[in-house]
């Protein structure tokens, strides 16, 4: 009688233990498909600063400006970037044909204007049209002096202030 | 006695629970590292080449055949050609084009049996560029990169979404037209 009121027990144990694995089990594969990591984009950006000094380089004032070097505005004009024309509408710039990258060399290296327009521009250029999201993606322009060797802060997300 | 018993059964829950967090912590950190793992295997490797060989792959066919779908050459797109590449190849698989038609050539770098890819533009306002009446070029097992990415992410049904981003001068003829916009990359990993 004792013992099949034992083997009764051990069956309820046993039955108790199945239970509880199935649950475990349920619980553990709904946690599997409920708390999956979403398919999150990977931003590949390692050429990013690379590709925005290049594409400075690549890219003539003649390309944004008409008539450049000619102070009369009402000729001169650069009409998808207005910082632009401030620099190249005006008898200031030596080298009219030059690129981009070249002219903001040419405004450092001659001093002839504030070097707060060539921020300025960058920052048009590439934050202000939405080619480089800076709440996403920060970055800095360094330029070296050729004389000191110093490098010198062209441009940075972090400390511009528009 | 009532004590005793009642003691051990304190004992016994007390182990139980702690077993249970045992296995319940081992069973979720093993979880989260199977997922993590799935991302982190992707293959970066090749990523940095992908603009480059896509640039070399184009000036290569148009040496071969001159078809004037060569867009882009060191940051500056042509306008014309870009037209014709999306009106040519649009509603394609880019890598299969770029691999399969091109002798000397070896794609944008991704084995097209394990990546399919969507190329698209985006204007100075924030929103897609429509070239030849398309957002986006490329083709995904479930349809047009163009057909996918006006309604969501083009990677929703792969494994991963990679997304390479490159400055470039868009040259439509005028400076009124001429700008600086964003080409990207969608790369989807089956």
């Amino acid at each position: 009688m004792q013992e099949i009121e034992h083997s009764k027990k051990g069956y309820m144990y046993i039955l108790d233990v199945l239970i509880a694995v199935t649950i475990l089990l349920v619980g553990i594969a709904v946690l599997f498909y409920q708390y999956q990591l979403p398919n999150k984009t990977v931003y590949f950006t390692d050429q990013l600063s690379e590709d925005i000094v290049g594409v400075l380089a690549s890219t003539k004032i003649t390309e944004y400006c008409a008539n450049p070097g000619n102070p009369d505005k009402t000729v001169c004009s650069c009409p998808n970037y207005l910082n632009l024309s401030q620099i190249v509408c005006s008898s200031l710039l030596v080298d009219t044909n030059a690129n981009l990258l070249s002219m903001a060399s040419e405004i450092i290296e001659t001093s002839s204007t504030d070097k707060k327009i060539v921020q300025d521009l960058i920052y048009d250029i590439f934050v202000k049209k939405k080619v480089i999201d800076e709440k996403r993606f920060g970055f800095a322009i360094l330029y070296t002096d050729s004389s000191s060797g110093i490098p010198l802060e062209l441009y940075n997300t972090e400390t511009y202030i528009p | 006695m009532k004590a005793k018993k009642s003691q051990a059964i304190s004992v016994d829950l007390v182990i139980a629970i702690v077993i249970f967090a045992i296995i319940f912590t081992v069973a979720l950190s093993l979880l989260f590292s199977f997922q993590k793992k799935g991302i982190d295997n992707s293959h970066e490797l090749e990523m940095e080449y992908v603009f480059a060989n896509l640039e070399h792959n184009l000036e290569a066919e148009q040496k071969i055949s001159v078809t004037n779908r060569d867009f882009i050459k060191d940051y500056r797109i042509e306008k014309a050609k870009l037209n014709k590449f999306f009106s040519d190849l649009g509603t394609s698989s880019i890598d299969q084009y770029v691999i399969g038609n091109l002798p000397q050539t070896h794609g944008i770098g991704l084995e097209p049996e394990s990546y399919d890819a969507c190329l698209f533009f985006m204007g100075n306002d924030g929103l897609r560029l429509t070239v030849s009446g398309l957002e986006a070029a490329g083709y995904l097992k479930s349809g047009t990169c163009h057909d996918k990415i006006i309604v969501s992410n083009p990677c929703d049904d792969y494994k991963q979404s990679i997304s390479l981003l490159k400055p470039v001068l868009l040259i439509e003829g005028s400076t009124d037209t001429n700008r600086i916009l964003q080409m990207n990359l969608v790369i989807c990993k089956k």
